[in-house]
């Protein structure tokens, strides 16, 4: 239990040296953003291709491709986890915001603070109880149950790092509202064609 | 404490959190994870709540979402949506209201291709709004037909919403998927009737349009053939069982890319990809949250209390679904559709089964409760997306003309539910 207390002293650490640092590392954050976001789209194809692979192998050559299911399987936390940072970054999570958006400016502010408090402590919290998964299966070099045997720790891995990313970028965000001058210009958006549900 | 009192608790702290605006993908899992960690103790919640997200992401059904998304974004990019739209006007636009219609079968159409409702809305919107103003066609008219629209693209498959159900429920997400074929269909079908029946009444609506040939109709199918191929072709798949919901999904995502291809610049494939990576992690990350509440609501028990409680108070199965049903429309009206399926099918569906309710019936039937709430105050998502497309058209005007799309939605879920063999009609013929 002492655990999640380390856990808020290192949030309480890391939002004094993000302090410092804020133009710094909200740029580099966005480039890392970018960097992972991009990773998710390239195996995003991949899984197309690859799934693909799979059906022609199996109907038009008889012969399906090995460790396909697991493999695909395997993708799936990466794809997602590599590009949740990115979503909060552009204010993409969901939530059911009309009651916030009804309050005065000043207490709406203070609103959204507090609930990124929150988010960040469950985000750091949750990728360190993930770090924890992830670790064992590298320790314990664990791989899934048919050939090619493929390792799980990377797709663990990422789970943290996720979730860890997003925890800094709460974090950031924060900051930003209490000084709003420190900071670089807001994230311009690509595209207004978003899938919500 | 009573576990069901902590369960009750836990919702009401929930709710909050959400009211407060934590995002439903963090309110989830720190309420559930302190439940747990009230109800069994500090090491089985830090536990559970390593293992979930690995664990239960990591399923090759889950794969389905990502690629119909990229499908979706593929086919609006193939242009395929302007030349279902200009189609289904060569057909329809002679009949009252007839561009009115148009927009509902191009809808349609692009449903058969997108699985989101909002994704929708928003295409059809550029397109379609612009002729019908063009038309002289009365504004309500025009933005109800949008919106309502839209929210064809989670009935008729592919439906991020059906296979979201699908995995919560733990359904066969093929069946589901076309199990939403008929009752997508008779929506388009009774909304196209209603709008005849209005505009016949009061043609000062929209006029139809004039001098489309027959030649003029045939032309205008060779841009969507492509189109209607590829979607025969994955849902041809599903049904005869060649292929897995998953397979299906990316030989769809695959073909859609072919199609797109002749107009797609490295930008619009950027956009599209990452959209594609943005929807899916939105997505997912509340899917790993909901996970964690729903096994603390799981352990308390809640459940299936609430199943017993319904189930002695005697009722006849059809009140107690339609007053279920009513709730989602309630809830629909304040929350967002995928964290509404998420949190509620869990608590609803040991009910729904006790009661001898077809889970597949309900997941259609709920999934289309969920659409209503899309287009009904005060956060209709369809309507408020709708509002960037058409900022000279007041918000209120936009819903008041949802209102009869949502009479003829509230009609149809009657019909569904007296002949829930529209159903399941095709799930039940389904091959393997």
């Amino acid at each position: 239990m002492s655990e999640l207390l380390y856990v808020v002293i290192t949030v309480l650490v890391l939002t004094g040296v993000l302090a410092l640092v804020t133009i710094r590392a909200e740029l580099f954050l966005r480039v890392l953003e970018d960097l992972l976001t991009y990773c998710s789209v390239g195996l995003i194809l991949c899984v197309m291709v690859w799934v693909c692979g799979e059906v022609i192998g199996r109907y038009v050559f008889n012969s399906p491709l090995p460790g396909h299911l697991e493999g695909a399987e395997l993708l799936l936390p990466m794809i997602v986890f590599f590009g949740v940072s990115y979503v909060q970054a552009r204010d993409g999570h969901v939530g059911m915001t009309f009651v916030v958006d009804a309050l005065p400016k000043r207490v709406r502010r203070v609103t959204d603070i507090l609930s990124l408090i929150v988010s960040s402590l469950t985000c750091a919290a949750l990728a360190y109880f993930s770090s924890k998964t992830a670790w064992l299966a590298w320790t314990y070099e664990d791989v899934t149950m048919s050939p090619p045997y493929w390792p799980v720790w990377p797709s663990a891995a990422v789970i943290p790092l996720g979730y860890g990313m997003l925890s800094i970028r709460m974090i950031l965000q924060i900051l930003q509202k209490l000084m709003p001058s420190r900071f670089p210009d807001p994230i311009v958006e690509h595209s207004d064609l978003h899938v919500a549900e | 404490m009573d576990p069901i009192t902590l369960g009750i608790l836990a919702l009401l702290a929930l709710t909050v959190m959400l009211a407060s605006g934590i995002r439903i993908a963090f309110a989830t899992a720190i309420t559930g994870f302190i439940g747990l960690w009230i109800l069994r103790g500090y090491v089985p919640a830090a536990s559970l709540a390593s293992t979930i997200p690995q664990g239960h992401l990591s399923a090759y059904t889950l794969l389905v979402l990502p690629l119909f998304i990229m499908m979706g974004f593929f086919a609006f990019y193939a242009g395929i949506t302007r030349d279902l739209y200009w189609a289904a006007r060569q057909w329809v636009g002679h009949l009252p209201g007839g561009l009115a219609i148009a927009t509902i079968f191009g809808s349609a159409g692009f449903a058969a291709a997108s699985g989101a409702s909002t994704a929708s809305a928003a295409v059809m919107g550029r397109i379609a709004l612009p002729e019908l103003k063009k038309f002289g066609y009365d504004d309500k008219v025009s933005t109800g037909c949008v919106a309502a629209g839209g929210t064809l693209a989670t009935m008729i498959p592919p439906s991020v919403l059906m296979v979201i159900y699908g995995f919560i429920a733990e359904e066969s997400i093929g069946a589901l998927l076309l199990a939403g074929i008929l009752p997508g269909l008779l929506e388009a079908a009774s909304y196209s009737l209603m709008l005849i029946v209005r505009f016949k009444i009061n043609p000062d609506l929209g006029p139809p349009i004039r001098g489309i040939t027959w030649g003029d109709r045939f032309k205008s199918i060779k841009g969507v053939w492509g189109m209607v191929v590829l979607v025969i072709l994955v849902m041809g798949t599903i049904y005869t069982g060649i292929a897995t919901p998953t397979e299906a999904a990316a030989v769809g995502a695959m073909g859609a890319l072919v199609l797109a291809l002749p107009g797609l610049n490295f930008k619009k494939f950027r956009d599209a990809m990452v959209e594609t990576a943005r929807s899916t992690a939105m997505i997912f990350a509340i899917v790993a949250g909901v996970l964690i509440f729903v096994h603390f609501l799981g352990f308390t028990g809640m459940p299936a209390a609430v199943s017993e409680s319904i189930v002695s108070m005697d009722a006849h199965p059809t009140l107690i679904l339609i007053a279920i049903l009513a709730l989602y429309l309630i809830l629909g009206m304040f929350l967002d559709g995928i964290g509404m399926l998420l949190l509620t099918v869990p608590i609803i569906l040991p009910t729904i089964k006790e009661l001898g309710i077809d889970p597949i019936v309900f997941g259609v039937l709920v999934v289309r409760m969920v659409e209503i709430g899309l287009i009904t105050p005060p956060v209709g998502l369809n309507v408020y997306i709708l509002k960037g497309v058409a900022p000279g058209v007041k918000m209120g005007d936009m819903f008041k003309g949802c209102g009869w799309f949502v009479f003829v939605d509230l009609i149809n879920v009657a019909i569904l539910i007296a002949f829930p063999s529209i159903i399941l009609l095709i799930p039940s013929t389904m091959i393997n």
